[in-house]
């Protein structure tokens, strides 16, 4: 007996064996159903992940408006910010951005500088959280309070109340940026002051899967020490650059 | 605050006028100092606030204000006469345009006695001025009548635009050699190809 003759043999045994309605020809019939779903999820999921490697990014447009003002906030206010820079690295994955928030204000009336603070920052109506560096978002929490991971470690956002050299930290984080704008932001040199505006660089990873394929909408929920109406008056009345730039000696105060 | 004049039968009033030039010469080449021009329609030099008040009687003529409650943007005009050619230089070579005035008011019994304190009555920055000559042909001389127009600081504030632009040249206004606005006339338009890797 051949080889072939032995191996024909066989086969016809296996298949009379799967057309017989004994339990171990069901059984084998249901491992053969299963490995062959298998193989075939497997291919779909190759499939994917090849349409994900040929992902072709998108074109992204910040436009920002020499005509733009600069926005004083006083008090508590929420502000999307003007983009005034934007830097593309790291093979087009990583997008950096200026956003100018506000003029900083000036003395309240009794002489103490006011001071811009950040409360929270929002990304496309999610609160960001930060991880222990105070930078880089961790969790994000929509408005029923549901967290959720999708922009962990893809975002880092670093604040600054008073200029390039004046980084600061979210109130609600214990630590933050220490570093001065102009070492962070790739292309910037100690020329590129932003001089007496409070203003945040971000930095946004591209990610399809999370969709973070755009600069998206980031609001900033901010402080400001300021907030009495006679310093806010007094502020606005005496300030020579977005003020009437009355001089305080002939103010009543 | 008010002054009660209901118990007097007669009573004088004079106007004086400040004027705050900051580039003053009388020279076309000479340099510029700061100084202080004052004068009034009173009869008599007066001092307001350590400024002598040089009398020019009728000579000076400040055209009407009305007295509102609230800040008024109204312009008014300050009128000298009888300038000799001479002292016309003031005018001509100072910067005047730009100075602060301000005009005082005060009231005097026919005695000449001060009644009540100074009031302020106006104040504004010299927006513009005029010369009109009237020259004498007998005596081949000529004097001449300068005419300043004062706009109020309701007006000049009123038309202040301030604040800063997100431009380059707006950012160093403030700060000359700030660069951080420098690329947002490239950035119009200009499109980035997030996430696609080369």
């Amino acid at each position: 007996m051949s080889f072939i003759d032995t191996l024909g043999g066989l086969v016809k045994g296996v298949g009379g064996f799967l057309r017989s309605n004994s339990l171990g020809s069901n059984l084998a019939k249901s491992a053969l159903y299963g490995f062959a779903l298998n193989k075939v999820l497997k291919s779909i999921q190759k499939d994917q992940d090849a349409n994900q490697a040929k992902d072709q990014g998108t074109q992204v447009s910040v436009n920002p408006d020499p005509k733009n003002s600069v926005p004083v906030v006083y008090g508590t206010a929420y502000t999307s910010g003007i983009i005034t820079d934007a830097h593309m690295a790291n093979n087009n994955t990583t997008l950096w951005v200026c956003l100018t928030l506000s003029e900083k204000t000036g003395n309240k009336i009794g002489g103490t500088p006011s001071i811009i603070n950040f409360n929270e920052v929002y990304y496309n109506g999610f609160r960001l959280d930060f991880k222990a560096d105070g930078i880089t978002v961790d969790k994000a929490y929509d408005d029923s309070g549901n967290s959720t991971d999708k922009f962990s470690g893809l975002i880092q956002v670093y604040p600054f109340n008073d200029g390039s050299l004046n980084p600061t930290t979210f109130t609600t984080e214990s630590t933050g940026n220490s570093s001065n704008a102009y070492d962070i932001m790739p292309s910037w040199s100690s020329t590129d002051r932003m001089d007496q505006l409070v203003f945040a660089i971000v930095k946004i990873n591209y990610n399809a899967r999370s969709r973070i394929t755009q600069v998206g909408d980031f609001k900033f929920k901010l402080t400001n020490t300021m907030s009495q109406p006679g310093d806010v008056l007094f502020d606005y009345m005496t300030n020579t650059r977005y003020g009437a730039g009355i001089p305080q000696a002939e103010i009543n105060v | 605050m008010a002054i009660n004049l209901t118990s007097y039968s007669g009573l004088r009033a004079a106007t004086f006028v400040r004027i705050s030039v900051t580039d003053y010469r009388t020279t076309p080449t000479g340099s510029y100092t700061p100084t202080v021009l004052t004068f009034s329609d009173h009869n008599t030099a007066f001092t307001i606030d350590s400024d002598t008040y040089t009398p020019l009687g009728n000579l000076l003529g400040i055209s009407d204000t009305s007295s509102e409650l609230r800040q008024t943007n109204q312009d008014i005009n300050i009128t000298l006469s009888g300038i000799p050619d001479a002292n016309l230089g003031e005018v001509l070579y100072s910067k005047l345009k730009g100075s602060e005035v301000q005009i005082y008011r005060a009231y005097f019994t026919q005695a000449g006695a001060q009644i009540g304190s100074t009031q302020g009555r106006w104040k504004g920055t010299v927006n513009n001025y005029n010369i009109d000559e009237e020259y004498e042909v007998l005596q081949t001389t000529a004097t001449n009548t300068v005419q300043i127009n004062c706009i109020s600081s309701h007006n000049l504030l009123a038309r202040k635009v301030a604040g800063l632009k997100t431009n380059p040249n707006s950012i160093k206004t403030y700060s000359a050699s700030d660069t951080s606005f420098d690329r947002v006339p490239s950035l119009i338009g200009s499109q980035f190809d997030f996430g696609v890797q080369r």
